[in-house]
């Protein structure tokens, strides 16, 4: 990324820059995407998937989620939105799973290089780490409440 | 409750299921990708507009509430609509070039990692099993919103619970060689 001397650049320039960004983002969704389909279709046959969700079922069912809902959350946590996105778009969800899961990793999610580059500006990124977990769980729990009605 | 699942059923070999799951990932990311691109696109070209700049001052006052001073504005707003990995281009800088005082790097970072990317973030979920783009915009407005709100509340609250002076510098200002 070039750094811009004191005067603003022109609008040529800001396009170009504009383009080179969102290209370079439609880039990395496409790389993510493309795999993740791949390998929750090949999970999903092996039964995989369904066998996560039964394991991550009870704790999923704090949130009022199916079990699987752990594979998106553990994905955004670990890797970064898009995989947690493209994961979700494979599973297919209702609009009151689709917003609880969109705020719990809203609140925390591509932990790892993104505590690195608040560590790197110089913040206190251990205390931020935890507090966006702690964030996550409490918002992914009120939002469940209030989106997704359980009907049994 | 059960995923409305949209897997492609009926594949007969491995080759087969591989290629449809590929092609509908491919597809996923065509879609978002035809909103995500002009959206990016526009937020750089308007960025250094005059009128961005006029709301940098108009939100100055409110900013030093939540503890940061004119100089966050730049970063802040590549922050909340970039994200803090693109947006790090502009804040590890700033913060290098100490523009901006340990404090006020605490109290970005703790607005930011609450609330950022609210153009990308939020339309990558917002926009799964939507129907129309209404739909999408209200449920990207409610994700970003509720994000924003708490990053207000909290930094704000952090700011309060330091004191007006901002709190003593707990960390030894400039650790970094």
């Amino acid at each position: 990324m070039d750094t811009p001397p004191g005067a603003p650049p022109s609008a040529r320039e800001r396009l170009r820059r504009g383009l080179r960004r969102g290209r370079h983002t439609c880039w990395v969704l496409f790389r993510v995407t493309v795999p993740t389909f791949v390998v929750m279709d090949l999970l999903g046959r092996l039964g995989a998937i369904e066998a996560i969700g039964r394991v991550c079922a009870p704790v999923m069912s704090l949130f009022r989620l199916p079990g699987e809902a752990a594979i998106v959350v553990l994905l955004a946590f670990l890797v970064n939105v898009y995989s947690a996105a493209a994961a979700l778009g494979s599973l297919g969800a209702t609009v009151g799973q689709v917003m609880t899961l969109g705020l719990m990793i809203g609140m925390a999610h591509a932990l790892v290089v993104e505590t690195i580059v608040l560590k790197t500006a110089g913040a206190r990124a251990g205390r931020l780490l935890l507090y966006r977990l702690a964030m996550s769980v409490l918002v992914g729990w009120a939002a469940s409440r209030l989106f997704i009605d359980v009907r049994r | 409750m059960t995923w409305l699942g949209e897997a492609p059923a009926g594949a007969q070999s491995i080759g087969q299921a591989v290629l449809g799951a590929a092609l509908s990932g491919a597809w996923f990311s065509l879609k978002v990708a035809a909103v995500l691109l002009p959206a990016l696109v526009l937020y750089d070209l308007l960025a250094p507009s005059r009128t961005f700049t006029r709301w940098g001052r108009v939100i100055a006052p409110w900013l030093s509430r939540l503890g940061m001073s004119p100089p966050c504005t730049v970063p802040l707003a590549a922050g909340l609509f970039l994200g803090i990995i693109y947006g790090a281009g502009v804040i590890i800088p700033i913060a290098e070039e100490k523009k901006i005082g340990p404090d006020e790097v605490h109290s970005l970072g703790l607005f930011l990692c609450t609330c950022h990317a609210v153009i990308e973030d939020t339309f990558l979920f917002a926009w799964i099993g939507a129907r129309n783009p209404l739909e999408i915009a209200g449920r990207m407005l409610v994700l970003a919103g509720v994000r924003l709100a708490l990053a207000v509340a909290v930094t704000a609250g952090r700011r309060l619970w330091l004191g007006p002076a901002g709190g003593p510098p707990r960390v030894a200002p400039a650790i970094r060689a």
